[in-house]
């Protein structure tokens, strides 16, 4: 598998990438190396020259007349360390810039005169000439040899320096790119190997389709960088299958939902026209078929708003909503329904209770809960509909009397479609629908819904909204 | 009273041709938009019913030229479509009203008579049905001379049913008239129903003719003579 980016895959860009670090730090270390051999080799070749000024005393001696010999005859042409003759370059200068002695090494070219002269005792910083072809490494000391002050010049070749140093230029380059090239490959193998998860994380994502949700990424090693985005992987998958699951569900509800009606409207209509109808048997016949007419546009309507909801085309307004005002409308607007089964339904609150939000869809949203409570509380029960604030939370709780509902539904009842007793709810004329829609409302204006219950002792819906906290909102 | 019906739906179209001849209305009918603007240039017409979704000429077009060629006869609306800015958008192309599909056959009557009427008030002060008198000034309601101690909201309801007597009030313009309410798909038929059953009982209980009727499916009537 290939992850491409930028024209190249990631193992080569990685590799490319560390290479040219490691090439950066080798040449670095490379220079410093050559820097350090070059300055101890020249540190070393001026100490020997230094020794060479000093020896001078041992090899000169002053004649009667007062010039200077090489005290052992021949001595001109001795022989270095190394033995071969001729290496090692000394020349007497008077002060006044004479040549006075010179070894038959120096013979053929010279050091050549001193620029000016150096304190007594001290010497001169070593310099380096070229001389015929080679380089020579020059120090220029002053002496006093037999009472007469004199300028010692010797040198030495820089030719074995200088090899030496060519010999570890070309070490280093010819080791150093061996060395990069090694370490590109194996860096190479060991992208590979790491990203190889990677690609097989990939082939498994590909095969999960819709169809094989279920399906997940194998995770190595959990505690991994890998391991951790597997996991991600992982989670979001179960997440999309959740929520495929959902809609699968919703779907194979809405169908059945819309069928009802359908199946009651079709066969009503079949029935009636099998029997010789008079008229108010037809009559009876048209009016079940527009009732169930009716329920359909209603289910239409109420899945129409629930997709625009999902879809988020619904606008809502922000506006200054009192909840106390709000719960006393609903209470208002349903109250014929609960007079109707003897119920009593009460509007606890005390001050004003501000959020912001659509009135519209909020009263929606309170108006599904109330009305569900009343459905499904007996006669003669008492419904409160409670307004309260906890600071940055205002809140309506429909405390009702009902038969409660179990936590195996708990979850489940805002989920669309879903009823906790399916005959009684159908009966009563329920899409299914309410309570997912209040739920919705009350989620879209950033709050949420929460229900606690006990079996055979009611339950309490609590719609919590952030409060509204702005002066005005008293 | 003449209604061009611009419908290209065979069914629709011919439910609203019976619909409107029987009350009393005489129908020019056209399936397309092309023919339909023919028509509505060419012939006068007290209202056009205006379908949305045409082929060959969408229905706002055919509304917008015409009222571009000062054709001001009222125009309602009928469509399937019924967001907010379907809605906007047809008004503001010259649309007097707005009806969404599916509707109930007596609230498109009502919306007919109330745009054909435009103009003319007919508010009365005093409505009545056979022995039922009903002030709106005193708000005095009374049956062979008993007043009737009703709600607000029933006498509200009592109000709307009497000043459309005769005629099938649906529970959409009950709950958008008569309660305000706007959005459809609430619990609000069952509190109609239970309203109704309340004025019902005030009204026609122990009196031998029943002026309050429930027509079963559409809606409610008040009249003498059961549907």
């Amino acid at each position: 598998m290939i992850v491409r980016l930028g024209g190249l895959n990631v193992r080569a860009r990685l590799t490319l990438w560390y290479t040219a670090a490691l090439a950066c730090v080798l040449a670095v270390y490379a220079g410093i190396v050559f820097a350090f051999l070059r300055q101890a080799l020249y540190a070393d070749l001026d100490r020997r020259l230094r020794d060479d000024i000093e020896l001078i005393h041992e090899s000169l001696e002053a004649t009667d007349d007062g010039r200077l010999v090489w005290r052992v005859a021949g001595h001109s042409g001795e022989a270095d360390e190394s033995g071969r003759p001729g290496h090692r370059w000394r020349e007497v200068w008077s002060r006044e810039g004479q040549l006075l002695l010179r070894t038959a090494a120096a013979e053929p070219l010279g050091i050549g005169a001193p620029a000016g002269a150096p304190a007594p005792g001290s010497e001169f910083e070593p310099v380096s000439l070229q001389r015929g072809g080679q380089r020579l490494r020059v120090l220029t000391g002053l002496e006093e040899i037999a009472g007469v002050p004199v300028l010692v010049r010797t040198a030495r070749s820089e030719e074995p320096l200088r090899h030496e140093l060519r010999e570890l230029v070309f070490v280093q380059g010819v080791g150093l790119p061996v060395a990069l090239a090694l370490a590109a490959i194996g860096g190479y193998q060991l992208a590979r190997r790491a990203l190889g998860p990677v690609g097989r994380m990939a082939e498994s994502a590909r095969r999960i389709s819709a169809e094989r949700l279920n399906e997940r990424l194998p995770v190595d090693n959990p505690s991994d960088e890998l391991g951790h985005l597997a996991a991600v992987f992982n989670d979001a998958f179960a997440r999309l299958e959740r929520s495929f699951e959902q809609m699968r569900r919703f779907t194979a509800d809405a169908s059945h939902e819309l069928r009802t009606p359908l199946t009651a409207l079709r066969s009503v209509g079949e029935v009636g026209l099998q029997e010789r109808p008079d008229d108010r048997l037809f009559a009876d016949v048209v009016g079940s078929m527009l009732e169930e007419a009716d329920r359909l546009t209603r289910l239409v309507d109420t899945l129409l708003t629930l997709s625009r909801a999902d879809a988020g085309q619904l606008r809502l307004a922000q506006e200054p909503v009192d909840l106390v005002a709000l719960a006393r409308d609903v209470a208002g607007y349903l109250e014929d329904l609960a007079q109707e089964k003897g119920q009593r339904l009460e509007v606890e609150a005390a001050e004003r209770v501000g959020v912001r939000g659509d009135w519209l869809v909020l009263r929606q949203a309170v108006v599904n809960v109330v009305d569900n409570a009343i459905k499904y509380s007996p006669d003669g029960a008492s419904i409160r509909i409670r307004v309260g604030r906890d600071g940055e939370r205002s809140w309506i709780a429909v405390v009702d009397q009902g038969p409660g509902i179990g936590p195996e539904h708990r979850d489940r009842v805002f989920e669309r479609f879903y009823r906790v007793d399916k005959a009684r709810s159908r009966e009563l004329g329920g899409t299914g629908l309410s309570l997912s829609l209040a739920q919705w409302a009350v989620e879209a204006h950033g709050g949420c819904i929460e229900l606690e219950s006990e079996v055979g002792r009611g339950s309490t819906f609590r719609l919590g909204l952030p409060s509204d906290l702005s002066p005005q909102a008293g | 009273m003449r209604i061009l019906v611009i419908e290209d739906e065979p069914k629709v179209a011919r439910a609203l041709k019976a619909g409107l001849e029987r009350a009393g209305y005489e129908i020019a009918g056209s399936a397309t938009g092309e023919e339909g603007f023919f028509l509505a240039s060419a012939q006068a017409f007290d209202l056009i019913l205006l379908d949305l979704m045409l082929p060959g000429r969408d229905g706002i077009e055919v509304l917008e030229t015409l009222r571009g060629r000062g054709v001001k006869t009222p125009v309602l609306i009928l469509t399937a479509r019924d967001a907010v800015e379907d809605r906007v958008q047809g008004l503001d192309s010259g649309a007097d009203d707005y009806l969404v599909k599916p509707f109930a056959f007596p609230e498109l009557l009502a919306r007919i008579r109330v745009l054909l009427r435009r103009g003319r008030p007919d508010e009365a002060l005093r409505l009545g049905l056979a022995d039922l008198d009903m002030d709106l000034l005193t708000r005095r309601v009374t049956r062979v001379g008993r007043a009737l101690d009703l709600t607000v909201r029933e006498f509200a309801l009592l109000e709307y049913l009497l000043r459309h007597h005769g005629q099938v009030v649906s529970r959409e313009m009950l709950a958008r008239d008569v309660w305000k309410e706007v959005a459809r798909g609430t619990p609000l038929d069952n509190v109609i129903d239970v309203n109704i059953a309340r004025l019902r009982k005030k009204v026609d209980q122990g009196f031998a003719v029943k002026l309050l009727h429930t027509v079963r499916g559409v809606g409610f009537v008040m009249r003498e003579a059961p549907p």
